[in-house]
Parts: structure tokens; sequence; C-alpha cells
């Protein structure tokens, strides 16, 4: 005979199925329930990608009332402050082309004090209430050290992707490197940016002056026929953000030393000293006053014969001389016009066997006064170009 | 004789049986949400650094220059390519490197109108297995240098446009 021991009655199937439905409906609620708490994974891969993206993409901007760009801005907490947002894009137009000087005010510990008094970096670049720590590094192909801001990775540094217990992205990108020029004695001939050859070329004072006109530059075309015309900020000369180096070189070969000592007489002193700097542009504030004070070091800008710290005038030079304009030098000059950088040389030469006795006479020297200033511009014999070298910048959140 | 203690009941059994592979099919479904996301973003990141890597190859070092992928494609240079893409696809900001595996091809079209792909490169052969995503960047190139061309010389050196496409995973 059967009996009923081992068989499932309909009343547990029931009972079952109701609680098998109740359970798939909580279960299907649960990820839903935690998505918000316990999807921090998720979460920091997208904030490192954001701030990959503000980082790589994006020019930076400061508050609407302050004009001058970000990374100009001094050292103060009121200007850190009018900092809206970070970003090392040399423009908008151009993603992944970062700018030289942005990377250095960014990459600048001294200034955005991280994680110390003003929290500059979590404010500007990561945004969001919740305090996520991050790391931001960058290195540009061919230097050998790596610049980075943040805190230490977690954990060893073998995870790469998601699932690491940090987010994380990688932009590769290219740096934009500064112009610079090199005014030499084959350019002296070139140009004839000497006075005139005759005696009344041996004056004392000459003055040579070199135009940055900012107008062809900025608004011009860098090449003839154009290429790229969309990445043109990527290669143009940008004399209001950008550095500019002139050198200018062999200053004892220009012209060549008579030889006074055949007559019996010692040879010849010259004596050149580099007595001003002074400069024009079409700034509507009126030269490089428009520059807030103790901003950029309008003073330190002088090299002589190689030296790395900067002198002040007058000085007096034996071979060669360089200008450094810092990024920002000029960021208060007009954009629609040039600017003049008027060099004023006192060149004398010491003769002690003149008919009218040991003197000081003037003598030739580099000067443009009869044919025009030296013009700093797109022309690739004259100027050393901008170039973009490759670089990566990783960013890692948690 | 034969009894029937210790048997499951057929039609109890298979609804039982139903319901439970119902229920675990459904939960699993549910919680999946976690390993739909975590891909998306391995893919999301690799879509981001081989796009980066390919548009940095298309943009000249300097203003009057071509760049370096148009030169590449122009001359059929598969080894440049090689050298070129995997440092810029792997290159990391400490020491080691990351390890990308790429294949790449070019699309054109001939002067017949048909679509042809060369290959231009890869780090291995791709078997079918590869989780891989796809990125692409479009170039003009002129005069280009490729096998086909002794057929049509003039019309290779035209400017037209070709497509390069680069398939990317991790092993």
């Amino acid at each position: 005979m059967t009996d009923d021991s081992g068989i499932l009655s309909v009343d547990f199937l029931v009972g079952f199925t109701i609680f098998m439905v109740a359970f798939i409906w909580v279960a299907t609620l649960v990820p839903n329930l935690f998505l918000g708490v316990s999807s921090h994974g998720v979460d920091f891969d997208a904030v490192a990608y954001r701030t990959g993206v503000i980082l790589a993409e994006d020019p930076g901007a400061t508050e609407q009332i302050v004009t001058t760009p970000w990374e100009f801005q001094p050292d103060t907490l009121t200007a850190n402050s009018s900092i809206a947002r970070f970003g090392l894009a040399v423009s908008k137009e151009t993603p992944n082309i970062l700018s030289e000087a942005k990377i250095n005010s960014f990459f600048n510990k001294n200034r955005y004090r991280y994680p110390f008094v003003y929290n500059d970096y979590r404010n500007k670049i990561i945004f969001g209430d919740y305090p996520y720590r991050f790391n931001v590094s960058l290195s540009v192909a061919g230097e050998n050290t790596t610049d980075y801001v943040g805190d230490v990775l977690p954990g060893t540094d073998t995870g790469l992707v998601s699932g690491s217990n940090y987010g994380y992205i990688r932009r590769e990108v290219k740096v934009k490197h500064f112009s610079n020029a090199t005014i030499d004695p084959t350019d002296y001939q070139k140009f004839k940016m000497t006075n005139g050859d005759d005696k009344y070329g041996n004056v004392t004072f000459n003055e040579f002056s070199i135009m940055i006109n900012a107008d062809k530059l900025v608004n011009g075309n860098i090449t003839d026929p154009v290429t790229n015309p969309n990445y043109k900020a990527a290669y143009q000369i940008d004399p209001l953000h950008d550095k500019i180096i002139i050198n200018i070189t062999d200053l004892d070969k220009i012209p060549p030393r008579p030889v006074w000592s055949a007559i019996g007489g010692s040879g010849p002193t010259p004596n050149i000293n580099l007595t001003k700097v002074t400069f024009w542009t079409g700034s509507p504030y009126g030269g490089l006053a428009g520059i807030p004070a103790g901003q950029v070091p309008h003073l330190n800008f002088t090299y002589d014969d190689g030296n790395s710290t900067p002198v002040n005038l007058p000085v007096t030079l034996k071979q060669n001389v360089t200008f450094i304009f810092e990024p920002g030098f000029f960021v208060a000059a007009n954009s629609r016009g040039a600017i003049y950088i008027n060099l004023t040389f006192g060149v004398d030469e010491y003769a002690q066997d003149l008919p009218l006795g040991p003197r000081n006479q003037g003598m030739q020297f580099l000067n443009n006064t009869r044919t025009g200033p030296w013009d700093y511009n797109y022309n690739v014999t004259e100027v050393t170009q901008p170039v973009l070298r490759d670089a990566v910048m990783e960013v890692a959140v948690w | 004789m034969v009894n029937s203690e210790g048997q499951l009941f057929t039609i109890e059994g298979i609804a039982a049986a139903l319901i439970l592979l119902v229920t675990v099919y459904l939960v699993m479904n549910a919680t999946s949400i976690y390993t739909a996301g975590d891909t998306h973003i391995n893919d999301m990141q690799l879509e981001v650094i081989g796009s980066d890597a390919l548009k940095m190859m298309n943009t000249p070092v300097v203003g009057a220059n071509m760049s370096p992928l148009v030169t590449i494609v122009q001359n059929d240079d598969g080894a440049a390519f090689y050298t070129i893409f995997n440092n810029t696809l792997n290159n990391r900001t400490g020491s080691q490197s990351d390890k990308i595996q790429f294949m790449a091809n070019v699309s054109y079209v001939r002067q017949d109108g048909t679509v042809n792909t060369t290959p231009l490169n890869s780090s291995r052969p791709i078997y079918g297995g590869e989780h891989a995503v796809h990125i692409s960047q479009w170039i003009i190139t002129e005069n280009r240098q490729y096998p086909d061309c002794f057929a049509y010389p003039n019309y290779c050196k035209t400017k037209h446009a070709a497509l390069v496409e680069v398939l990317l995973w991790r092993d």
C-alpha cells in the first residue's frame, strides 16, 4: 500500500512559490539599494575619467571678473581662489595638446598646497563632495623626471585597470614646447644689422630693436599654404602666453676688430655695455603696466654669457646675451599689435695711437636703426618653431 | 513489492525544479549589474587610450609637416607603425609599461570603387576569443605607395581618404 510520506503537498508548493516570488522581488531591489554606497569602483573610474578630460582637453578657467589666464595668477590666497578650474590644454580647439606654462604652474607644489591648507587641487580638478584622494602624474618623452601631485598610490602599482583599488585613466598627450631664436653673425650680415661701415658709423650708443608682432603671430597664418587650420593653436607662437627666448651671440665679432697694434699702439680694448632694455607694446594699459605687480619678474630676464642667474642692467658683455621672457611676461600686450624690445648698447673702444691722442671712440656695432627691427616670426631659418613632444598623463582617484 | 517511499512524484518534482531554476536565473540576472558596469569601464579605458594614441600619431610634430600616421600609411611602413603606436599606446608615467595588444588595418577605395583593406601591423594575431574594442581615425593621403598602386599610378598620386582601424585588447 502506498502512503503519502516523501510527497510534496500542494500547500507546500503554493507557500514555497509565494516565498520565492517575494525573494526574487527583494533580490532585484538589492543592487539598486546599494548602488550608491557599494559602487565606489565604478565611481572612482568615472571621477578619474572626468579629471583626465578636464586636464587634457580643457584650457582651464578663472572666475569671470578675472581676465588674466589661471596659470599667470600670482601666488596669493585671493588669486588662487579666483581660479575656477585647472586645465592644461593649449586651447579648447586642441584637445590633448598641453601648454608647458600650464604644466609648470599646475605641478608647482609650493603654490597650490596639497593636501594642506588650501586644498586647491580637489576643488579645481576633482570636484564632488566626497573627499577623494588622487594622484596625477605626467611624463614627457626625453625628460628623465615625472611630474606628479597628490597622494602615494594605494597598494602595488600593477592594477592598471578598473578592479584595482583605485579608479584610473591614462591620456596620451603632446606637450607644446616654446619657440626660441638666435641672432648670430650670419643674421648681422644678412639683415645688415650694423651701423654703416664709414667713419660716421662709429658711434658710442647703438640701438637694436626686436619686433614680436603679436597680431601676425596670433592672427596670421603659420604656413603658406595653411596646413592643419584646426590645430593652429598647437603650432603658433603666442607671445602673450608663451615663453620667448632670444639669444644674441658673437657680440665680439661685430664688426671684425681693426688691428691697431701694427702702428705701435696697444690693441683696442672694446667695451660693450648693455645699458638699457625698454619695451613698447600696443597695450591699452600702456607699456607693460597692465601686468599685476610682482606677478612676472619684469627685471630678471637678461642672462649674460651663459650664466644661469639673471643680471640687472647695465651689464658688461663679453660674447653672448640671452633674454628669457617667462610665460605671461607680455600677457598685457595687445594681441592686435606688436611688441618692440629695444636694446641700447653703449659701445666704445679705447685707442692710444690716434692723431689726437689716446681716447675713447665709438665703433660699429649691432644697430638696426637704419634697417628696421629684427622680426620674431614663423620663418624657420630665423626662429626655432614650437614643437610638440609625446607625453603621457595618468590620473588615479580613490 | 514496489512501494512509493522515497520517491519524488513527477509533477510536483518538475514544478519545484522549475521554480528553483527560474529563481536562480532571475537572481543571477539581477545581480550581474556589477559585471556589466566593470566591463564597460575596461572597454572605455581601452577606447580612450587607443583613440588618444591614434589621434596623437595623427598630430604633426611641427605645423608644416605631415603627421607620422599619414607618412606611415603613405609609405605602407608597418614597422614604423608598430614602433610608434606600441610605444604611445603602452607608455606610462611609471617605469612599468602597459601590455595592450593591437591589430591595425587600413581601408581605402580603389579606382574601381571597391574597398580594399590591407593590414598595417599587429602586436600578435587575433584568434577570435579576445574581447577587443575598435578605434579608428580618418586621414588624407597623397602619393600613396601601396602595392596595388603600380596598376593605377596616377590615381594613387591624388589626395584621398583612408581609414585606419585598430582593434585593441588585453590578454
